[in-house]
């Protein structure tokens, strides 16, 4: 078991950096003091992100009538909180758009099931008065679950196993936990640690699974929201709502489930444009 | 002509046999699909949330989100290209539920209820179901012959 967990860490060791533009755009984004334009400013000094963001500022998710032509147009046209998740849509899609066997997701489904994860989440706050928590809401939304980049080949070696422990009636988590030593939040909180993320988003990522352990209301919405993600069948994979909903998370915020219902009836509503989104 | 896919709160209904109407992943989301084997009429709803109580607006706007304003038009649709009620075949698959030993996120179980009692209510009979479980469901319905497949990740493919 030793030598398993040390061969998955050895993989997140080897993990590229993530890039330096988004990392300082999250970092500066939950910053109050930071402004908007500063967020700008560091993007416009790099061209790739530059001409990737105006793509994305484009596109028919956002439905502009006139093309936008520099990053200083786009905060006109679309505002300073459209601008920083376009920043961040546009540096995790590379990394969330892929297949992951070993969770029998298809090309595409964790993307999808991370962006509806980002915008239940900015729903869910708007319920639960935590509006000034948007950001990062949308941010830990996308990068919940990206242990599973790292756990999906190990999850595919020992899938027999796995499975057998969910027939059981053991939880996903747990399974992963006894077959592999770790599971794919914890593995996620590493690769976020590696990459230097702030504080709030490895705990977002470590326990979005168990936000009774660690009472940040940040992280209770992230697992409301990815519950409801799950259960709505977005990017579910194998066994996918094996996974254990948890009911401080309601208390923590203020909410009842018929809060979760109303607001996965908004997300409802905006399924069209996320698809826009995630086939752009 | 081919596949139809039926998105997340959405339905629909075909009387072309060479149609096949699908709809991806039910999670705790509830596949309803209907057909008359005389005049080859079939309809598939993809609900979300039992009732439209819940959240009005959202209701107004798109019936086919919840239960108790979907599972009529379903029907109804169905009417208009002359199918007929007693004859119609109902078959049902997802309300999966998520792990809650608590009870607190009941949707898949409140999504089948609401459909049973619904369904009873009507004097209308399911015919065959798939409900329950960890599981996601794709669900088919072939208008030629009103045959429902199954797929599960995991499971592989089967009839209903």
């Amino acid at each position: 078991m030793k030598e398993k967990i040390e061969k998955i860490i050895s993989t997140v060791e080897r993990l590229p950096p993530f890039p330096l533009v988004a990392l300082k755009v999250v970092a500066m984004a939950r910053d109050e003091n930071v402004s908007i334009k500063q967020i700008a400013e560091i993007v416009q000094y790099d061209p790739s992100i530059t001409a990737n963001v105006l793509k994305w500022c484009n596109s028919p998710y956002f439905g502009l009538r006139q093309k936008v032509t520099s990053i200083k147009q786009a905060l006109v046209y679309l505002g300073g909180k459209n601008l920083v998740e376009i920043v961040m849509m546009s540096s995790c899609k590379p990394y969330l758009d892929k297949k992951v066997v070993g969770y029998e997701l298809e090309k595409g489904e964790l993307w999808r099931h991370s962006v509806g994860c980002a915008l239940l989440a900015q729903i869910l706050a708007e319920k639960a008065s935590c509006g000034d928590k948007k950001t990062i809401l949308f941010t830990g939304g996308l990068l919940h679950d990206i242990g599973k980049l790292v756990l999906s080949e190990f999850v595919e070696d020992a899938v027999v196993q796995i499975k057998g422990l969910i027939e059981e009636g053991k939880d996903f988590l747990e399974a992963e936990r006894k077959v592999l030593g770790m599971d794919h939040a914890e593995i996620g909180a590493k690769m976020a640690e590696r990459w230097n993320f702030p504080e709030e988003l490895i705990q977002i990522i470590r326990f979005h699974h168990q936000p009774e352990l660690i009472k940040d209301p940040a992280t209770a919405l992230i697992h409301l929201a990815d519950v409801g993600v799950l259960m709505l069948g977005i990017g579910a994979g194998l066994y996918g709502l094996a996974y254990k909903a948890k009911n401080g998370a309601y208390k923590m915020l203020g909410l009842k489930e018929r809060d979760l219902m109303s607001c996965m009836a908004e997300l409802g509503a905006q399924l069209q444009r996320i698809e826009a989104l995630v086939n752009f | 002509m081919g596949k139809i896919v039926v998105g997340i709160a959405d339905m629909k209904v075909s009387n072309n046999p060479e149609d096949i109407l699908i709809t991806h992943a039910l999670g705790s989301c509830i596949g309803v699909a209907v057909y008359d084997p005389v005049v080859k009429v079939g309809g598939l709803l993809h609900l979300m949330l039992p009732e439209s109580k819940i959240n009005p607006q959202r209701a107004k706007q798109n019936p086919f989100m919840f239960c108790d304003t979907g599972v009529p038009l379903l029907f109804k649709t169905c009417y208009k290209y002359g199918a007929i009620k007693k004859r119609m075949i109902v078959k049902v698959a997802g309300g999966s539920q998520i792990m809650d030993e608590a009870g607190h996120f009941n949707i898949g179980k409140r999504n089948y209820a609401t459909l049973r009692k619904l369904l009873w209510k009507n004097g209308v009979l399911i015919h065959a179901e798939d409900v329950g479980g960890v599981v996601n469901r794709t669900m088919e319905l072939n208008i030629a012959n009103g045959e429902v497949t199954l797929k599960i990740p995991s499971q592989g493919m089967k009839k209903l």
